[in-house]
């Protein structure tokens, strides 16, 4: 009894404990409470200050030349017609770049990089020459006039090629290198294998299990494309011999480290600033070719020199996330108990290895693949090879290779409850690792430092009636309905990390904070992190409020620049508050104990008799007999006891003992429109646990955030390539951005279960819902069709894609369907404007470009024998089109036609031979093919085209056309949207300019007016540069 | 290259600035009015991180002409806070925790303006259809929602309070 009542007063004394606790938070701004951001006031007014942003005297403005090939040997670069041109300052290539040692740089994977194009390119869009000049469109203009000489090389595209006999060499540079930064290279493709666990345990579980299970998987390739690109501006001071680099990064000090190294300047004298970025992601880890090339030129020229990326030169050569080729295996009891696991992965890095994973790791933290569960045995292996892509393999949103490991877990479980026939909640229930099994030790050597999955998955399956949801799916079913139930109870791994197993070129991964307590009480606090949006102006503040007890409107955060705040490795793999949040915390600590020892002296009392009463010290027992933070701040630089160091303020460089393992349990609802694949995502909920919770809002606004990349990167991301090496869709037009329209809404909820080894047992958040999420949207559709038998389709689950599988299931057929004809699309039934072009990518052992086939009929008001008397006639048909001309006739049937564009910031000159293969006056048919490219070497294209006329009587007739593109070089990497769209807009332009032409050969009002038309030439299109890009190659082609 | 002198009214002051013929408006508000609010995003018209207001209406200010403004009656986030302080929007975004990185806000603020003088009482559809140009990489959108939401009823609550 008496035990009882003991327990009721203790519970009613922790509750009050607690409420005051939370009433302090309040009042100081500090942990736990939903304080508004203190970095909101400049960005809600236009006050940020980005890299564009910031512009100095005599700045100049760089750009690149890029490679149109994947693959290619360079056989000459010319640059004087560049260098001719008024306000261009230089044009920088490998071989200026030579001399100082910086054509090659070194990659945080312990592989190297080529800064600009050394003798030949081995990927789309990589940096050949970078144009100096006096702004952006001198500098575009003059990337134009540089003429670039290429000799094209078979690419290698598919990585399961990568390492067949006889693929092509993509490294030259690394001939007879056979051991690489991770061990042994067994093929002049092949980076590294890296593996982890026991293989033959693992095997022996295998062959004696009862049940065992395998499935391939893809994780496409993605990116993390932040709103803001990539880009810096450099300013080298020729007198002190001084640079300062403005730049986008995510980790400055480790920049300016390796810019010290690189370029030779002491790393006192290099000045690295990351002002405001906007969003990283993982995009901005890197150093990247145009950082160096921009600080070159820098040093050359003297004066500030500004390099930014557009989107495309973003999207399709700085940081490419994912693209592992996964096979996972599962081997269990019948019941359903994990046994063993085996995951082999073929991972595509690209033409250099440039992954950013701490050094030891090149495969990232991959081996937290056995997740949430305990299995007792594993055994994991990447095999890293290169391929004519972009180089990257940044960690997207996630730490090191996490997101990847969480997936094929994920999925494999459940494609093992589908195996057996088991709910997909259930499995997971059975095999959690317990709350008393923590810390745990995986089968793959990580100890995991703090859960409870069980309660997680419990929580959320009660607050969305998981067991109605599962009957409502049945009943659906039975309806003809599709729905599908996504559940995902993830673990990550987090706060990279104890510096006796991470670096980042040697640097330990520890962080950094230091704390000045001002004499009045407030506060600056500098760390080595560097906030993307993450709110750690806020975070940081509340932290060192709660610690120091004192308001946290009087705290300063500041990081970035490497001049004043202490060195730390940065902001990725949501490490900020693991690593520099505990500094933070433990530097806090070292000022309280300082201001301990003052207190004593300022109260007369003996250290030991006092306690920490949230916002000062107090006499134990004596609450009235205190002191606050603001009156030891002052004595600290006034009186202090003998012997003290006046001031108040401290470093703590922190290196964890551990990661910290934040988890969650997210369940996802689709509905899925069966005759066309679209999806309704009708609820995702999300529950995470992160440990101690210091901003619930910035939490929830991290998880919001990490929950839509989810969206994305299942629903609709990807970087695919063709047969070519041209990168399909690299801008906005092709890769998935969600709209506020699509998105769906979150629901969130939380446990708390602190790390145990973290100061103030906080885990990280930032990235937990972008890992969880993405594998429960892929598990609500594959549970979706799992119904119908499919075991796992890959993503992105585009409605294109979930229709095909509808498709292919005969799903989408609807009883009355059987009783239509098929449409079958009739020329005479056609619209003016025709059927949309089919853009096809071709698969990518092919070697082929993508191809564009465009069928097209045009009404024409003119008596068909006119209309064909054009049509024979090609220089009058040439001059329909906008600034194209016949140079030269080169033979009977031949001819060399040239296309001169000047519109916007660009001038270029297309020019190709025309061959006409047919006139078939019986049926007013002509067929000619051409190719060619652009003088610089940019795209190149090949067409072959049949044009007829048929007479419709009475004065009438139409043109019908039909032609077939193959696109190589820049131009395919506008994707298939982009093409569709201008080709169509294209070709509307020249019928009008055919119709004038026609029309013109008549009498009468109408023919006078076309006359006139036509002697104004064709009307040049006013459009975007990238636009026009396409369209004037389009032409240029012909 | 020759500039053309053209005349800009921004935020209501006037502004006379020389433009090359090609050249982007989000440059010239930019690069030459120091205006840096308004961002670049991408150059295909989809993210709207460039979005100002041209006369009563959101407009793409990386697919204008400096010299298809000329004359014109610009908005951008530089003045949308008043004498009296911030404007409601912007309190809504700080508020509901309507930004992250910062980079899309000015946009976003440009289109919820827009949106409210349209439709000073959307609901969470025509807020969603509403500002679908533009586009966030780091919110998932729903606080950006509540804080057009809060918007809203601030302004409709002062207006309220105006005419009472």
């Amino acid at each position: 009894m008496a035990s009882d009542i003991e327990e009721v007063e203790s519970t009613e004394s922790t509750e009050s404990a607690e409420s005051e606790a939370r009433e302090l938070a309040d009042r100081l701004g500090g942990v736990g409470c939903r304080r508004k951001r203190t970095e909101d006031a400049r960005f809600i007014q236009g006050k940020g200050n980005y890299v564009d942003d910031i512009q100095m005297p005599g700045m100049v403005y760089g750009d690149f030349v890029r490679s149109p090939h994947a693959h290619a040997r360079i056989k000459s670069i010319n640059k004087d017609k560049a260098l001719a041109t008024p306000g261009v300052h230089a044009v920088l290539t490998a071989e200026d770049l030579e001399p100082l040692g910086l054509h090659w740089m070194p990659t945080l994977a312990g592989d190297k990089q080529m800064v600009l194009a050394d003798g030949k390119v081995c990927f789309q869009n990589q940096e050949v020459a970078m144009v100096i000049a006096d702004d952006r469109y001198l500098a575009a203009d003059a990337t134009e006039l540089v003429e670039v000489e290429y000799e094209e090389l078979d690419p290698v595209v598919d990585p399961h090629q990568s390492m067949a006999e006889g693929a092509p060499v993509i490294r030259d540079d690394l001939a007879g290198v056979d051991e690489g930064a991770h061990g042994k290279r067994i093929h002049h493709n092949h980076i590294f294998t890296w593996d982890v666990g026991d293989a033959d345990a693992t095997d022996k579980v295998f062959s004696e299990a009862a049940v065992t299970v395998k499935q391939d998987m893809l994780y496409p390739r993605v990116h993390p494309c932040p709103l803001e690109t990539c880009g810096c501006v450099a300013s080298f001071d020729k007198v002190k011999g001084e640079l300062t680099v403005h730049l986008t990064s995510q980790a400055p000090h480790v920049v300016r480290t390796v810019f010290s190294t690189l370029s030779g300047i002491p790393e006192s004298k290099v000045h690295i600033n990351a002002p405001d970025i906007g969003g990283g992601f993982g995009n901005k880890v890197g150093v990247y070719p145009g950082y160096v090339v921009a600080t070159v030129a820098s040093i050359v020229l003297g004066r500030p020199v500004k390099w930014i990326e557009d989107r495309i030169e973003n999207l399709s050569t700085t940081a490419f996330a994912r693209d592992y080729h996964m096979t996972g295996e599962l081997a269990a009891t019948e019941d359903g108990k994990i046994l063993g696991l085996r995951a082999n992965v073929l991972a595509d890095h690209g033409a250099f290895d440039s992954c950013a994973d701490p050094s030891k790791w090149p495969a990232g933290f991959f081996n937290i693949c056995t997740g949430s569960y305990d299995i007792k045995t594993a055994y994991a292996r990447v095999d890293g090879v290169y391929t004519n892509k972009a180089p990257g393999g940044v960690a997207y949103r996630c730490s090191f290779r996490v997101t990847e490991a969480c997936y094929i877990i994920e999925r494999m479980i459940d494609v093992l409850a589908e195996h057996l026939g088991m709910d997909k909640a259930e499995i997971r229930l059975k095999n959690f690792i317990q709350p008393e099994q923590f810390p745990y030790q995986s089968a793959l050597g990580w100890e995991y430092d703090s859960g409870d999955y069980p309660r997680a998955l419990k929580q959320v399956m009660e607050a969305c009636d998981y067991d109605g949801l599962r009957r409502e799916q049945k009943e659906k079913r039975e309806r003809g309905e599709i729905m599908g139930i996504g559940l995902c109870t993830f673990t990550e791994i987090v706060g990279a990390g104890p510096s006796r197993n991470c670096d980042i070129l040697g640097v330990g991964m520890f962080d950094s904070a230091e704390i000045r307590v001002h004499p009045t009480g407030s506060v600056i606090a500098r760390m080595g992190t560097k906030t993307q949006g993450q709110g750690h102006e806020t975070t940081y503040g509340q932290i060192i409020a709660t610690e120091l007890g004192l308001p946290s409107e009087n705290i300063i955060i500041e990081e970035g620049n490497t001049d004043t705040a202490p060195y730390g490795l940065g902001t990725y793999g949501s490490r900020s508050t693991p690593v520099a949040g505990a500094a933070t915390a433990q530097a806090a600590r070292k000022i309280r104990d300082k201001a301990r020892k003052i207190a004593a002296h300022l109260m007369e009392v003996s250290e030991d008799d006092l306690e920490w009463s949230g916002e000062g010290f107090r006499v134990k027992g004596v609450p009235d007999q205190s002191t606050d933070m603001p009156t030891i701040a002052w004595a600290a630089y006034n009186n202090v006891p003998e012997g003290m160091e006046p001031g108040l303020e401290a470093v703590d460089y922190y290196d964890p003992p551990n990661m910290t393992f934040p988890f969650g349990a997210y369940l996802c609802v689709v509905d899925i429109d069966r005759y066309t694949g679209e999806t309704t995502i009708r609820r995702f909920y999300a529950l995470d646990d992160c440990g101690t919770r210091i901003n619930p809002m910035v939490i929830e606004g991290q998880v919001h955030g990490g929950l839509c990349e989810a969206f994305a990167v299942a629903m609709g991301q990807e970087l695919p390539f063709d047969g070519a090496g041209n990168i399909q869709g690299a801008s906005l037009m092709d890769y998935f951005l969600p709209t506020m329209v699509e998105t769906p809404r979150w629901e969130t909820d939380h446990t708390i279960t602190p790390s145990p080894h973290h100061p103030i047992g906080a885990k990280g958040v930032g990235e937990s819902s972008h890992v969880g999420g993405i594998p429960c949207f892929s598990n609500a559709i594959n549970d979706a069709m799992n119904q119908f038998g499919v075991s796992h389709v890959n993503m992105p689950h585009n409605a294109f894609r979930v229709w095909r599988t509808l498709h292919e299931l005969e799903l989408d057929q609807r009883p009355e369907a059987a009783n239509v004809e098929p449409y079958q699309p009739t020329r005479e039934a056609a619209p003016e404007s025709g059927s949309p072009a089919s853009v096809q990518s071709p698969d990518k052992a092919s070697g082929k470009g993508t191809e564009i086939t465009i069928e097209r009929n045009y009404p024409l008001d003119v008596p068909a024998d006119d209309a064909w008397e054009i049509l024979q006639d090609i220089e009058k048909v040439t001059a329909c089109m906008p600034g194209a001309s016949i140079v030269e006739q080169t033979g009977d049937t031949t001819y060399v036609g040239e296309m001169k564009l000047k519109v916007g910031p660009v001038t270029s000159a297309f020019k190709g031979d025309i061959e006409v293969l047919g006139v078939d006056p019986e049926n007013k048919e002509l067929r000619m093919t051409g190719s060619g490219g652009d003088s610089k070497g940019s795209s190149s294209a090949s067409m072959s085209l049949t044009a007829r006329i048929e007479d419709k009587g009475a004065g009438r007739c139409e043109l019908v056309g039909s032609t077939r593109i193959e696109l190589k070089g820049k131009l395919a990497s506008f994707g298939g949207r982009m093409l569709e769209n201008v080709s169509d807009r294209m070709l509307q332009q020249f019928v009008d300019s055919f119709r004038d032409r026609v029309a013109a050969g008549g009498e009468g009002e109408q023919a006078e007016e076309a006359r006139r038309r036509v002697e104004e030439g064709p009307k040049s299109m006013n459009a975007l540069a990238m636009v026009w890009q396409v369209i004037k190659s389009l032409f240029g082609r012909k | 290259m020759a500039k053309h002198a053209i005349t800009l009214n921004i935020n209501g002051q006037q502004m006379d600035v020389a433009v090359d013929s090609r050249e982007l408006l989000i440059h010239t508000l930019r690069d030459r009015l120091r205006l840096t609010g308004a961002h670049i995003g991408c150059e295909t018209s989809h993210c709207g991180a460039c979005t100002v207001d041209i006369d009563g209406a959101s407009v793409k200010s990386c697919t204008v002409l400096a010299l298809q403004a000329q004359g014109a009656d610009i908005r951008t986030v530089e003045g949308l806070a008043g004498s009296e302080g911030l404007h409601p929007i912007q309190e809504g975004f700080f508020e509901e925790h309507g930004l992250q990185c910062g980079f899309c806000t000015p946009g976003m603020l440009l289109r919820a303006w827009r949106l409210l003088q349209d439709n000073p009482n959307p609901t969470e559809d025509e807020i969603r259809h509403g500002m679908a140009g533009n586009l966030c990489r780091c919110t998932g959108y729903q606080n950006i929602i509540r804080a057009v939401q809060h918007a809203s009823e601030k302004m409709q609550s002062g207006e309220t309070a105006a005419a009472e």
